[in-house]
């Protein structure tokens, strides 16, 4: 039974324009279906198979990756489009390029091996491998990258393609990069992370023949908002953000761990610092949970890792003062155990991500902050912690961890996207990077990165910055917006404005149309843990010992104008005396 | 949960302090208007009623004859008057004296008690008199009182014209007030409780507590208790709270005044005080305990405020202290922060204003050494009170565990060597 329900929506002010690019739609009936049928020496999916998901993911979440190994004919039922990507060398049997070649649709190939593909693929001719040291639009040459000096697949065109990238050494020297003939398409390189994503990801617009509004949806996330954040300094950036009407995101902790004391402490502990957040989310910021501690082991908050033990580089599949010992499959008997003993493991991990974001959250949402989406710390976290945490968050920002064996390999996707590995979350990745206070040339790079992103036609710009930082740092970031507000086509992301939910137990939140809805099991949750009663009963007790001022003021000032009024009545009276009774 | 400790106190102090700003604005509207009520019930013309005074006395010699002195002035006729003088197993010249002034006029009447039937303290002497008398009305003084003139006549015709009073409750100003600092704060006190604890409540609830002295009941209410309380130390409050049960109200009507001593030593205070503690928490006990049997709920407004009073509102004082001297060695990380400050400071001047304005609604009181003396007041002889409570209560406890008999302290009398001049109010 629902015994306390609270509903609390709160209204904004701000009417931006909603972001909800059509083709994040998964329900649309004509969203595309993609297979991609890949060559790698791993024969799984790790980092290169996710950047492509992430690219494709910006236009349909349909999309299935399968090994050389594994494809069968009956895989590209339904199917309308098929990306072959070469990550490394490998001898395509005749089923494969039977397949792929006789595929109806749009096929596109990636990287190596598409020379083997010869019929689909006559309009290319490989050549060789060459350096480049920029990428530039075929349209629009001004919109080009310039780049450490990489390899490219260098291939001759045949006439009748056209050349959407092309890749360049110097002055003069161009090679194609991106090729297209018809519903087939060529891109010349097997590397998908920036800044190759950034072109890739622009020319799958035409691959799937959609053109996205050419708006860039953008924004800034104030980071590591952890209790001992000074107030007086979030506020200042608030106001700043406020006063220039962008909408913004705010990374929350709820608890700050000292390394030394291993004290914690709690947002209760720091009423100005709530206050400050409910300012925000009152007024164009919206709440994003960033962890429940960010830190693991005795590690400070802010520094540590809370969803990957960085100490041996891998998931948390222990507790914190757990001896780690990793097992390897030989010293199990059967593949059984082998199996059964990774299923624990990542039921640890699930159980701890499961009681870290719902602790989370429903501590934000006894305060009254609501977070609509999630960031990892460090943007750590394994590829079964993204599938956990899919159940409670709907979306999430940031970066993303994209292998299981190191957390170092992490990467974003030049727009909004639903990669499959996000188990149906919507990813707002960041891509400009931060006001770095080690960097002196934080400001410039980040600029670099904007104008980078900006060649997407819906390429996201989003960075974050350090609230707590001192005064040439908030300059800084001030330059920062500056610029992004130069940017035409810009849209702020207003979270309040698109659809999200989250819901942990007793606690489910969802924003649409500006409204954050709430729905708190306030009973449950007090049953939950005492403290989230305690925070109330504080807060009552607080205001009414301000009620306890204001009434006893009111009182003083009463009696002494009694007092005043009673002497003058005493000096006017006359003596009154009765008279006369006998005794 | 040092913070959890700072709420409370602060939380079961204010209680009380509310409650205290309550009263104290019904006190002063109260002050406001009760002389309306001489014009109109002079206006009733009634006849006077047969009224019976009982004066419990054991040695007594110091201030008896003042008291007698004082009842020979009042303004009443005499044929409807009787004073009686409980001469209760006195070893000193009591009786001798009270018996003169019995010669000298026929309505002043002295009756002796001893062991058995005597000597068992100041209930045990009301019942005798009691049963001696004849009013209708008994009204009852203190041996070392002196009413004012009028003060029978209001008393009087204040009850006979209330048929759903019980008891009217005078006034009583303190006759010795600028003897020394003691007697100073005692009479800011005296005259504090009265206008906002007494005037107060009977303002908003019809209600107010009999006082030892200065205050006359139905006889018919006494036949029907059957009398005082002889267990009780503290009778007065005692008998209040069966005079509510009856379904009856306690008017407080201050134009009824009586002058009255007040202990001029520590030591002497101290004992009386104690008295009146144990007495409290014996009512507090008794009527709980019963709370279930009563009829009247209006008691229930009283018996929270003594119960609020010696267990809650003391318990916060405690509380309080002990955080304020722990704080002072240990930081304790009280995140109360300013508000503490203010509240203190809010506390405080309440305390003040409170007692300036009661002082005030007195003439000739609002002086430069009582504002002072209040000043005071707040660091010393309030903080005495805590002590008090604590003893008392080891005091009432010890008694039941070890069912040890009430002994009736008889506070000690102080011969006053001048009276003051403005004995009005």
């Amino acid at each position: 039974m629902r015994y306390m329900l609270s509903i609390l929506p709160i209204i904004l002010f701000s009417l931006y324009i909603s972001i909800t690019p059509q083709q994040l739609n998964a329900e649309s009936k004509d969203e595309p279906v993609v297979l991609v049928v890949y060559s790698s020496k791993s024969g799984t999916v790790d980092e290169h198979q996710r950047l492509l998901d992430m690219l494709i993911g910006h236009f349909t979440s349909s999309i299935t990756f399968k090994h050389t190994s594994e494809v069968r004919e009956a895989d590209f039922e339904h199917v309308t489009h098929v990306f072959y990507y070469g990550q490394s060398k490998e001898h395509l049997s005749t089923e494969i390029k039977q397949m792929i070649e006789q595929f109806n649709g749009t096929v596109t190939a990636i990287g190596f091996n598409a020379d083997q593909l010869q019929e689909r693929f006559s309009f290319i001719e490989l050549v060789s491998e060459e350096l480049v040291t920029k990428i530039s639009l075929r349209s629009d040459e001004e919109k080009s990258v310039s780049i450490m000096p990489d390899t490219i697949l260098n291939v001759n065109v045949t006439t009748g393609s056209d050349v959407l990238v092309k890749g360049s050494y110097g002055k003069g020297v161009e090679y194609p990069l991106f090729i297209t003939n018809g519903n087939t398409h060529y891109y010349g390189t097997s590397k998908l992370e920036p800044p190759f994503s950034i072109f890739l990801g622009e020319v799958l617009h035409e691959v799937f023949a959609m053109d996205h509004s050419h708006e860039h949806p953008a924004y800034i996330r104030l980071e590591d908002i952890h209790p001992l954040v000074e107030p007086e300094k979030v506020m200042k950036v608030a106001k700043e953000l406020k006063r220039r009407d962008i909408p913004y995101m705010v990374a929350v902790i709820p608890v700050y761990t000292n390394p030394d004391t291993k004290e914690r402490h709690y947002f209760k502990d720091s009423p100005q610092l709530l206050k400050a957040l409910k300012y925000i989310q009152d007024n164009g910021g919206s709440i994003v949970l960033h962890g429940y501690t960010h830190q693991f082991r005795d590690d400070e908050t802010g520094e540590g890792f809370e969803f990957w033990d960085v100490d041996h580089n891998m998931p948390i599949y222990h507790g914190p003062d757990d001896e780690v010992l990793i097992k390897t499959e030989n010293e199990f008997d059967t593949p059984l155990e082998y199996e059964n003993y990774l299923e624990e493991l990542l039921a640890f991990e699930n159980e701890y991500i499961e009681s870290k974001l719902t602790r989370g959250v429903q501590e934000l949402a006894n305060y009254g902050i609501y977070p609509l989406a999630f960031e990892a710390p460090h943007y750590t976290m394994s590829q079964n912690g993204y599938a956990q945490t899919s159940q409670y968050f709907s979306t999430y920002v940031g970066q993303i961890q994209l292998s299981d064996d190191n957390w170092e390999i992490m990467n974003t996707s030049p727009y909004i996207t639903t990669p499959t590995f996000l188990e149906g979350m919507l990813l707002l990745p960041e891509t400009i990077g931060f006001i770095d206070k080690v960097d002196p040339k934080a400001v410039e790079k980040m600029i670099q990165n904007i104008h980078d992103y900006s060649i997407v036609r819906d390429g996201i710009i989003a960075g974050f910055y350090h609230p707590f930082l001192d005064e040439d740092h908030f300059e800084k970031f001030t330059k920062v917006l500056d610029e992004l507000e130069q940017i035409e086509g810009l849209q702020w992301i207003d979270l309040k404005q698109m659809n999200n939910n989250v819901q942990v137990e007793h606690v489910h939140i969802k924003s649409e149309n500006g409204e954050v809805i709430v729905d708190i099991d306030r009973l449950k949750l007090f049953f939950t843990s005492i403290d989230f009663l305690l925070y109330h009963i504080k807060k009552v007790a607080v205001n009414a010992t301000w009620l306890m001022v204001g009434a006893g003021t009111v009182a003083v000032t009463l009696f002494i104008s009694y007092i005043v009024i009673t002497r003058k009545r005493s000096r006017k009276s006359i003596y009154y005396k009765r008279r006369g009774i006998i005794g | 949960m040092a913070d959890f400790f700072v709420y409370i106190s602060l939380f079961l102090i204010w209680t009380m302090l509310f409650y205290h700003m309550f009263l104290m604005q019904g006190g002063y509207w109260y002050s406001m208007h009760y002389r309306k009520k001489e014009r109109e019930l002079e206006r009733l013309k009634t006849p006077m009623p047969r009224v019976s005074i009982l004066i419990p006395a054991h040695n007594e010699e110091v201030v008896i004859g003042d008291t007698l002195e004082a009842m020979s002035n009042l303004n009443y006729p005499s044929e409807r008057l009787e004073v009686i003088v409980i001469n209760d197993n006195s070893n000193d010249l009591t009786g001798e004296i009270a018996e003169k002034y019995a010669q000298k006029y026929t309505f002043i009447k002295v009756i002796h008690t001893k062991p058995p039937n005597g000597g068992k303290g100041k209930s045990g002497a009301l019942n005798n008199g009691l049963r001696m008398s004849t009013g209708d009305i008994i009204c009852v003084y203190d041996a070392d009182n002196c009413p004012e003139p009028d003060a029978i006549y209001w008393l009087a015709l204040a009850l006979v014209n209330d048929r759903k009073a019980g008891a009217i409750v005078g006034k009583f100003r303190v006759v010795n007030a600028n003897k020394n600092l003691l007697t100073r704060l005692i009479n800011v006190e005296t005259l504090t409780f009265q206008w906002l604890a007494q005037a107060g409540r009977w303002f908003w609830f019809k209600m107010a507590t009999i006082p030892g002295t200065n205050f006359a009941i139905r006889r018919s209410i006494l036949e029907e208790l059957g009398g005082w309380d002889e267990k009780a130390l503290s009778e007065d409050t005692e008998l209040s709270f069966r005079v509510y049960n009856l379904g009856y109200y306690i008017r407080f009507f201050p134009s009824a005044v009586t002058w009255e001593q007040e202990p001029e030593s520590i030591k002497v205070w101290w004992r009386q005080r104690t008295r009146w503690a144990r007495g409290n928490i014996y009512v507090i006990v008794k009527f709980i305990l019963g709370f279930h049997k009563l009829k009247s709920r209006r008691i229930g407004i009283d018996l929270l405020y003594f119960l609020f009073t010696y267990l809650l509102f003391f318990g916060g004082v405690l509380i309080s202290h002990a955080i304020f001297i722990i704080n002072l060695f240990i930081d304790l990380n009280l995140s109360i922060g300013l508000v503490s400050y203010l509240l203190l400071i809010i506390g405080f001047l309440l305390f003040v204003t409170e007692g300036i304005l009661s002082i005030s609604m007195e003439k000739g009181q609002l002086t430069k050494k009582n504002f002072l003396a209040i000043i005071f007041m707040y660091f010393s002889y309030s903080q005495m009170w805590l002590f008090l409570v604590i003893y008392a209560s080891f005091l009432e406890i010890k008694r039941v565990l070890f069912r040890q008999e009430v002994k009736w302290y008889k506070t000690k009398r102080f011969e006053q060597t001048a009276i003051p001049k403005d004995k009005t109010a």
